[in-house]
């Protein structure tokens, strides 16, 4: 797989996803959220947690879009520093239920017999596992680590994309082309990652998206009840601020809203995405 | 052939085999989630200790809980220990908790669980039934701007977090308009069902329970909308309408009819999600439910209980698959027998 | 025209006139004519076939008669008028009764024509009480008459479509359409996707049934070798168009129109050794686009001049009409 065709496949995938309406939003979405956790340091007006540059609980103004919170922080400023957090969770955790989900779903559909029984079996077990009780067990127990959580998001949350993988997986093989390939000298390992997985690209990207949402949602909602790490900036986390610093009472609606809107519309976004994958998919068949 | 009376279909189908073989499965999943229910704490017995000792409790009731959980003996006597606890006896026993001590863990959670059960059953009722209505009503209309406006507004559900909705919910109706209560479930402590306290309760919940409709019934109406589309589509829908059967058998009696399987899938599928919007909406809340007590004990370290409370909302998991399975063998005939 | 369409057999009534009947499907290469301009007339108790290749528009005008065309398609001109009410102008009420009560059809994914989750004998007694005013009971009763008419044993009533043979879904598809005693019962593609020992008897249960109740039937089919032993008279259908009609026996011993003669060219006959058996070369026109001159011109072994010219209209020839310069 030289680079220059890898290239030419990808500027080919984007052009397909960007066609489609919600492909197109998606992408949009999804860059500008990107652009902005990349670029946070060069967009935002002030340091997201310097107290002080602003008056204690103020209110929106020209100097500050967002107002400030308790100690005097300016609230856009943390916002756009925020999306770093969440884009990092949603990224690693997806990204992690993805490749498990991939393997397993391969594994199981194109090895069949026990291996698939095995597979499926674990698979009732982790569905069933209710994640955030869990998450919470294991954040009282192992506290403040972002990592572990990410960890335990990604290992929980593949079963969608392993059976989608395994039921496509399994189509596939029926086909006679398949069976040429091993005849042809093909290693199963190649036929799956080298010939059925690339098959299945656009279907993988729209329900890994879930997992990426799913994944976002739930961290943030660790970090609101308390059980998250708080020096890692997140819209969780400026959730748990604003609801413990009194916001809510105080009426700031533009500390408490602002953030849950960022992961609501980072999630459309991957989503729409999703969606602008799967019509690809379906356009190139 | 088949028997036509309602218990010949009732023991029938339920007799079945595929019946028994989903609960076996059930039962072997509950098992390993035991099991991984009784490991996590112990992966870090000096958590527990540390938990313990921290705690308000008096070295006497410190020294007795180390006593009945067994900490410092071998991980084999530990689990023995804790089977019996389970099945020994009935109510089963699953530790006392240390931020409810001298309460036992099952007293404590059973308090609980009626509430939450309250929430999600009523929550869902609502949703599910809606989501589906309107799925089927967005199918036969597809295409329409409000089939695009609403398929817009379930795709953006999905990224909202149910706090953020409920914090929402309460600065508008519990703080600028005062209509509801912000928290809690009752004023007071409930004595009986007296009619103002049934209304009290009701008034209470009514916030938590509207927060999970509104962010459930979409995604529900999404599922329900995709699978009619597509029976829509089907030849025998044709068929149907080719044989002047009136508008409303053909889009309730056939066409919805068919397009609910997927949607009582999806309602099994996604019920540990449900149940975790449920319960970050109890803590926002306050409502006294499961959600509200497992963040309690996880800010007290309560082992015992962030054990039992994990244990139950996995049996609330696998007993609404099993649910969905039987309601999906008398709507599916095609399931094999 | 129309008087030159009837040829009847014995003088029966006309009773289903079709006129200048033209259908056409918005597609993205533009306005594809299905039908074009077609003239039929179908008299009481007769039994007519259809025939064509894929394409030629006859289900397109099986469709049109029960109005169930598709949502890109559209009747252009015409007129479709049974017992002298016009069909096309048929709305709501009127149409969902005209449905069933006086022209069903048996499908010809006849398997899917089932909803799975209804057992077949409530799908008889729904069809049936959606129309008539009947009990519960007295709609059963006529269930289990009508699935005892096309040989279903009546302890299968109680049975999902899944749980039925291929042939047995035919025939329950078949019941499903007597339900209301209709008076014209089109049969679209009756034996496809069924092999051809059920094939046998789905068709010899068709015929009883005609014979027993009257029907009027029409049947639709690209195999031309059900036709024979059916049907009293046939239609051939080209490109939208039909170019030759007449009794089946005549037009199959002696066909007036080439394309006719290589549909029977195509068919192998038992019994008859070395037979040399011809396909058709090349492929119909497109029809989105005009066509100029006859149809079949272009795949036609004896065309000549005018075939390329002039579009050849219905002739009279011998006892029949067939659309070909050559009977000039």
């Amino acid at each position: 797989m030289n680079p220059s065709k890898i290239a030419y496949q990808a500027r080919n995938s984007f052009l397909l996803v960007w066609k489609s309406t919600p492909g197109k939003i998606g992408i949009l979405i999804t860059a500008t959220i990107l652009l902005i956790a990349i670029f946070a340091p060069f967009i935002a007006p002030y340091p997201p947690n310097k107290p002080g540059v602003g008056p204690h609980y103020g209110g929106i103004s020209s100097k500050h879009l967002l107002g400030t919170d308790d100690i005097g922080e300016d609230i856009f400023s943390q916002l756009l520093w925020a999306s770093r957090g969440s884009i990092i969770i949603g990224f690693f955790a997806g990204g992690i239920s993805i490749v498990l989900g991939v393997a397993i779903g391969l594994f199981s559909g194109y090895f069949g017999g026990r291996t698939d029984e095995a597979l499926m079996r674990s698979t009732d077990v982790v569905l069933v596992l209710p994640l955030l009780p869990l998450l919470i067990v294991i954040a009282s127990l192992f506290p403040a680590s972002v990592f572990l959580v990410i960890a335990v998001i990604g290992l929980l949350s593949w079963p969608v994309t392993a059976r989608v993988v395994r039921s496509q997986t399994l189509t596939l093989k029926s086909r006679p082309f398949v069976d040429a390939l091993r005849l042809s000298g093909m290693s199963d390992l190649e036929i799956m990652f080298k010939v059925l997985l690339p098959n299945q690209l656009s279907l993988i990207l729209s329900y890994g998206v879930f997992s990426a949402v799913t994944a976002v949602v739930i961290e943030a909602g660790l970090d609101f009840i308390g059980l998250g790490s708080i020096n890692n900036l997140s819209w969780g986390i400026m959730l748990y601020f604003a609801l413990s610093r009194d916001a809510l009472l105080r009426g700031m609606w533009w500390w408490f809203l602002p953030p849950g809107f960022m992961i609501a519309v980072f999630g459309s976004g991957l989503i729409l995405l999703g969606y602008g994958a799967e019509q690809a998919g379906r356009i190139s068949k | 052939m088949q028997s036509q009376s309602l218990t010949g279909i009732f023991g029938n189908r339920l007799g079945s085999s595929y019946l028994k073989k989903r609960i076996l499965a059930a039962v072997l999943v509950f098992f390993v989630v035991y099991v991984i229910n009784f490991i996590l704490p112990r992966l870090e017995p000096g958590n527990v200790v540390g938990a313990l000792a921290s705690s308000e409790l008096l070295p006497q009731q410190r020294q007795q809980i180390i006593d009945i959980l067994g900490i410092n003996k071998p991980l084999w006597q530990q689990f023995e220990i804790y089977l019996k606890q389970t099945f020994g006896s009935f109510p089963p026993n699953f530790g006392v908790s240390f931020s409810y001590y001298p309460l036992s863990v099952w007293t404590v959670v059973s308090a609980a669980l009626p509430w939450t059960l309250l929430l999600v059953g009523v929550s869902q009722l609502f949703a599910w039934t809606g989501g589906v209505l309107a799925g089927a009503w967005l199918a036969w209309h597809r295409g329409s701007k409000i089939d695009s406006f609403l398929f817009g507004i379930s795709n953006f559900m999905w990224g909202v977090p149910s706090y953020w909705l409920a914090t929402i919910l309460i600065y508008i109706f519990a703080i600028k308009y005062r209509l509801f209560p912000a928290a809690l479930v009752v004023s007071g402590t409930v004595t009986g069902m007296s009619q103002s306290e049934i209304l009290d309760i009701l008034s209470h919940s009514f916030l938590p329970i509207l927060t999970l409709v509104i962010l459930n019934l979409p995604l529900y109406m999404l599922v329900m909308r995709n699978s009619m589309v597509n029976v829509l589509d089907e030849d025998f829908m044709m068929a149907a309408e080719a044989r002047g059967l009136k508008s409303r058998t053909l889009i309730l009696g056939h066409a919805a009819r068919n397009a609910l399987l997927p949607s009582v899938t999806n309602l099994a599928l996604s019920f540990g999600a449900i149940l975790s919007g449920a319960y970050l909406v109890e803590i926002i809340f306050s409502y006294p439910g499961m959600g509200f007590l497992i963040e309690q004990a996880a800010m007290y370290r309560d082992y015992p209980l962030l054990e039992g409370i994990f244990l139950f909302s996995s049996i609330l998991v696998i007993l609404a698959n099993i649910l969905a399975d039987i309601a999906y063998v008398f709507l599916d005939p095609r399931v094999e027998y | 025209m129309s008087d030159m369409q009837s040829a009847p057999l014995e003088s029966k009534s006309v009773f289903l006139n079709v006129k200048s009947l033209t259908i056409a499907y918005r597609t993205t290469r533009g306005e594809l004519r299905a039908v074009d301009g077609i003239d039929l007339s179908v008299c009481k108790g007769e039994i007519l076939g259809i025939v064509g290749e894929s394409g030629c528009g006859k289900s397109t005008l099986a469709f049109s008669l029960i109005r169930m065309l598709p949502k890109n398609a559209r009747i252009l001109s015409g007129e479709i008028s049974l017992d002298s009410v016009n069909v096309i102008l048929l709305k709501k009420e009127a149409l969902r009764r005209y449905r069933w009560e006086k022209v069903a059809m048996v499908f010809q994914s006849a398997m899917n024509a089932l909803d799975p989750v209804k057992t077949i004998e409530s799908q008889l007694v729904e069809t049936i009480r959606q129309h008539q005013d009947v009990s519960k009971i007295e709609a059963e009763k006529r269930a289990l008459d009508l699935l005892d008419l096309v040989n279903i044993d009546l302890s299968r009533a109680k049975s999902y479509p899944h749980q039925l043979s291929g042939g047995m879904r035919q025939r329950v598809v078949i019941a499903l359409a007597l339900c209301l005693n209709p008076e014209i019962l089109i049969a679209d593609e009756p034996t496809t996707a069924l092999d051809v020992v059920v094939q046998a008897g789905v068709l010899r249960t068709l015929k009883d049934l005609q014979q027993r109740l009257g029907l009027t039937v029409i049947i639709i089919s690209h195999d031309i070798s059900i036709m024979a032993g059916m049907t009293d008279r046939m239609a051939v259908m080209y490109a939208g168009k039909i170019v030759e009609i007449g009794s089946t026996s005549s037009v199959i011993e002696n066909p007036q129109h080439p394309y006719t003669e290589a549909l029977l060219n195509a068919v192998p006959t038992v019994g008859v050794t070395g037979q040399k058996i011809s396909g058709i070369p090349g492929y119909p026109p497109d029809l989105s686009q005009k066509i100029i001159g006859c149809r079949f011109s272009p795949r036609c072994r004896y065309a000549f001049q005018k075939c390329d010219i002039q579009e050849p209209p219905l002739m009279h020839v011998k006892e029949r009409l067939a659309s070909c310069w050559l009977r000039e």
